[in-house]
């Protein structure tokens, strides 16, 4: 429990050196479960993420006839490219976002799971904010994928032909994007908001809990069926 | 008038959790700082690092008696080859803990220290799970893709806040 006068990050740091094992052993167990229970909802997760993406393919896309499809658990773009010189429409598919990889949300939740000295009001709200920010880190993800997709080789029979609309620094602006979301965002974003959450409401009191007005003879609200002053007013 | 009270509310709250909220910034612009110097300097630093990683595990590999290979950044034992990549040769991740160390509040020596042994630590985990993804493609190889990507890929990000933690309890944190 947070220690008196402490709170934050290093009121959360000093209040670990005690629980830390057990504060570990929760943290193995969640994550077990989280993971697993991953294979299951990244599909539908899929498919959530790629409906919000929808409304924004107009400013997305190049192309108007883009279509977003959800193949298992990844976000495919399917584009409908014209080459005007030759004539032709090719057609071509690119991975945004594969749920396979995106650990970061059982991450961030098994660690505030496992976060000891927080009510579950707080873990609770913790972890809607955090999930909610993390959501959004990956919609921006999907939307740097879908600019910098846009700026590869288009393949041809006439070999790879540069895409319309095509600029240099557009390209190396939007692959250090790229680079920055995948190498390093999923780790950072998940961790940032978990040390953030604790920097901001570990050790901080909750809500009031409203005084009781159960009498000591009445019995107790429990439902144990024993007089209040026998069971939890003891 | 609602407006004013959550912002009233919130700047009491950034006041109050001043030093947690530095750290927050700090290490976002430490992270942001070692992505950027990883990822200008990829042949130089990069590179060569990724391929001695390859070259460490086929000598791990050939000392403890398994027939390995290598080949630039690629290791492969009988039946089975990696090639390591960003994101499996644990750079960018030495680097996000190397942020959230030097954003906390310690004596720079302590910084220093935390970061050297932390970073050894990695290093080892990551040969670790390079071995260990071998084995795995070889006698496993339908379990290969989710440990490759997502459970190794969180595990390790696990390893890099466990041990920022076990660092920041035996550190005295300065104002």
């Amino acid at each position: 429990m947070p220690s008196s006068g402490s709170a934050g990050l290093s009121g959360f740091v000093q209040s670990l050196r005690g629980t830390w094992r057990g504060a570990l052993l929760r943290f193995a167990a969640a994550f077990a479960v989280l993971a697993l229970l991953w294979l299951a909802l990244a599909p539908v997760y899929a498919h959530l993420l790629a409906t919000v993406a929808r409304p924004f393919i107009p400013i997305l896309e190049a192309t108007p006839e883009t279509r977003y499809r959800v193949e298992g658990s990844t976000i495919v773009a399917a584009r409908r490219i014209p080459l005007p010189e030759k004539q032709e429409v090719v057609t071509i598919q690119r991975t945004l976002w594969d749920g396979a990889a995106d650990y970061n949300v059982a991450l961030l939740t098994a660690l505030l799971l496992a976060t000891p000295g927080w009510s579950w009001r707080q873990r609770g709200r913790a972890l809607g904010w955090g999930v909610g920010l993390l959501v959004l880190s990956q919609l921006a993800f999907l939307a740097v994928n879908a600019e910098y997709t846009q700026l590869w080789p288009i393949p041809t029979k006439y070999g790879p032909l540069r895409p319309p609309g095509f600029s240099r620094a557009k390209a190396v602006l939007f692959d250090w994007l790229y680079a920055f979301f995948e190498f390093m965002g999923r780790g950072f974003f998940a961790l940032l908001l978990y040390w953030g959450a604790l920097a901001l409401t570990w050790g901080v009191p909750g809500e009031p809990v409203p005084v009781s007005t159960v009498g000591r003879n009445d019995p107790c609200p429990c439902g144990s069926g024993l007089k209040a002053k026998r069971c939890c007013g003891s | 008038m609602q407006s004013t009270r959550s912002s009233g509310r919130l700047s009491r709250i950034l006041r109050q959790h001043r030093e947690g909220v530095r750290f927050c910034l700090r290490f976002s612009g430490y992270t942001l700082l070692a992505f950027l110097v990883l990822y200008a300097l990829d042949d130089q630093v990069v590179v060569p690092f990724t391929r001695r990683i390859a070259w460490l595990t086929h000598r791990l590999l050939r000392a403890a008696g398994i027939q390995a290979w290598v080949s630039g950044a690629s290791v492969g034992i009988p039946g089975f080859a990696v090639e390591i990549k960003n994101n499996c040769n644990a750079i960018y991740e030495i680097g996000l803990y190397a942020a959230a160390i030097f954003a906390y509040p310690a004596p720079m020596r302590e910084r220093l220290a935390g970061f050297l042994l932390g970073g050894v630590v990695l290093y080892v985990v990551n040969l670790l799970r390079v071995v260990s993804l071998l084995a795995l493609g070889r006698y496993w190889p339908g379990g290969f893709q989710a440990t490759h990507l997502y459970v190794w890929q969180a595990l390790f990000l696990a390893v890099v806040a466990i041990l920022w933690l076990g660092w920041t309890i035996r550190v005295r944190p300065v104002a």
